[in-house]
């Protein structure tokens, strides 16, 4: 991890000193850098009365909050941010964030740090580490502040891990009707952890490739966006491929040969919101596929209304998540072999789930750049890995409240 | 118990804003430009890109000065875009911390919008239509 940061940071300060030297050749009467300074936070309290259970967030996080008590670790976060415009067409950013990661640490990652090059309004580029935009309210799903819920929808951006990467992306706008038309295409190496079973899962060579298509007017937004990653050298599945390889069974070696090192996921969403006066509404839909062994499709939806009086904002949301493995189960080994059946069964359902809830909240905001939520959530789930026992086994057949209470701040 | 009572400052300052809240809603909000800036008039659409930081430019070439006059912000995007402050903060948190964009400086005293705006081609304000003068140009006139 610390080689990875340091790498990226030294990528970041060679490019803004080139940056710098180019500005000041390009341009004699260039200003000096604007710095600007700041951060975000949320301190977020929650409670279920599921003994034994912990909910999550997202799969990056490795707790949450836990059954019977009152848990401060899966909604609060911090981040900081500094900003720099060196002339007219030059900018970089550098953030870090703390939360709770893979590893129940809460060690500060770097995010959303990069080098810009703005040389119109058509025409946008960045390097470094972004992100990916999947979030119609937010391109970053740790402020917040810039949230009507206490959460983005665990359901459909619970389960989107990976959403950074060491990349580029170029970004190309015009005006479309009343609105802005605008087409990101990004590329890197994808960044970010996942926790499932109780350990922690890195891949080690993940390639990001996707696109972003959006308009935006001043009471609409739509947004279109498709991505697709690309996972080699995964040897988590390994044991079990050469566990089967080595069963004299037709079945089982046809099986264990579609056992790949590499992964492909698919990802595709679509998105509205609409603003007008008070009333706002927002839909999401999203479709996944994996496409290599444990081969998967699934699909997600969330919506929330929400109704602005004063400086409250009540709102209500429901979302649902649907993913489930295409494979075949049956083995037909030989009894002796049940164990070796059950691992295939286990690694068949790893990301198995079928989750809804329904939401009932407000945020108050009581002071410039603070925010009060206040929220309660019901949550269904016949098997879910956002919803996990003590040894970080998905649970099933779940049906838990959760009250959450958050402040949120932007400085 | 004791009266609550008002300084002479914020009385002042509170009748300030009652005075100038009442001749902006007699007169409208003006949406200003230099005079130099070649801009005779700009759209409804164009503000709100340019105040919600979806373009950056009122001139080809240099990024725009936008800035917002703060007693008016409230009357000022209820006008332009139906929402409110609350809503406008944390739109620019999303934009702030994914570094898409800085939001509009922030002045809290008319006459020095109109100082930056006469000072600046690239500068783009928002004031009281009762107090707009020669120095700037109305390109855009709002109801509040």
């Amino acid at each position: 991890m610390k080689t990875r940061h340091s790498t990226t940071l030294r990528l970041l300060a060679l490019l803004l000193s080139l940056s710098a030297g180019t500005a000041a050749g390009a341009d004699a009467d260039a200003e000096e850098p604007v710095w600007r300074f700041g951060g975000f936070g949320t301190v977020g309290a929650g409670y279920h009365g599921s003994d034994g259970l912990t909910y999550r967030r997202d799969l990056e996080q490795a707790g949450g909050h836990e059954g019977g008590r009152l848990g401060f670790r899966g909604d609060s976060r911090i981040g900081v941010q500094a900003s720099a415009s060196f002339d007219a067409r030059w900018s970089a950013q550098i953030q870090s964030v703390s939360r709770l990661d893979s590893e129940g640490k809460w060690t500060p990652q770097l995010s959303w740090t990069f080098l810009r090059y703005t040389p119109s309004d058509t025409l946008d580029m960045r390097i470094g580490r972004l992100g990916v935009d999947l979030y119609l309210d937010g391109d970053s799903r740790h402020v917040g502040y810039a949230f009507t819920t206490v959460r983005p929808a665990p359901e459909v951006l619970g389960v989107v891990t990976q959403d950074l990467f060491d990349g580029i992306d170029l970004t190309l706008r015009r005006p479309a009707g009343d609105g802005l038309l605008s087409l990101r295409l990004y590329g890197g190496h994808s960044r970010g952890d996942l926790s499932l079973y109780g350990n922690r899962f890195r891949p080690s060579d993940a390639r990001r490739l996707g696109a972003t298509l959006d308009w935006v007017s001043d009471g609409l937004t739509l947004r279109a966006a498709w991505g697709d990653t690309y996972t080699s050298h995964d040897r988590a599945l390994a044991p079990l491929a050469a566990a089967l390889a080595a069963v004299p069974d037709v079945v089982a070696q046809q099986r264990a040969a579609q056992i790949d090192a590499s992964h492909h996921l698919t990802f595709a969403g679509l998105g509205a919101l609409y603003e007008r006066g008070p009333f706002s509404a927002q839909a999401l839909f999203s479709w996944s596929r994996f496409s290599q062994f444990p081969t998967y499709r699934g699909n997600g939806a969330s919506v929330l209304l929400a109704y602005r009086v004063g400086a409250w904002k009540p709102y209500i949301s429901y979302s649902r998540l649907s993913l489930d493995p295409q494979e075949q189960r049956d083995l037909s080994l030989p009894v002796p072999l049940a164990g070796l059946q059950a691992s295939y069964d286990r690694a068949v359902d790893r990301l198995t789930m079928n989750q809804r809830s329904i939401g009932v909240g407000v945020r108050y905001d009581f002071a410039r750049n603070y925010a009060l939520k206040f929220q309660v959530d019901h949550i269904d789930a016949a098997r879910s890995m956002l919803i996990v026992d003590a040894r970080g086994m998905a649970a099933r057949d779940v049906g838990m409240t959760l009250y959450s209470a958050t402040l949120d701040f932007v400085f | 118990m004791k009266p609550a009572t008002l300084r002479p400052t914020r009385l002042l300052l509170a009748l300030w804003l009652a005075l100038y809240g009442a001749a902006a809603a007699a007169h409208g909000i003006a949406v200003i430009v230099n005079p130099d800036s070649g801009i005779d008039s700009i759209s409804r659409e164009e503000v709100s890109h340019l105040f919600l930081g979806r373009i950056k430019h009122l001139l080809p070439g240099t990024p725009a000065l936008v800035i917002d006059t703060v007693p008016l912000r409230q009357a000022f995007y209820q006008s332009l875009v139906r929402r409110g402050i609350p809503e406008i903060d944390a739109y620019w948190a999303r934009l702030r911390f994914s570094g898409r964009t800085q939001p509009p400086l922030q002045i809290e005293d008319a006459a020095v919008v109109i100082e930056r705006v006469a000072r600046d081609r690239n500068a783009i304000g928002y004031i009281s239509g009762a107090v707009v003068d020669s120095r700037v140009k109305t390109v855009l006139r709002l109801e509040d």
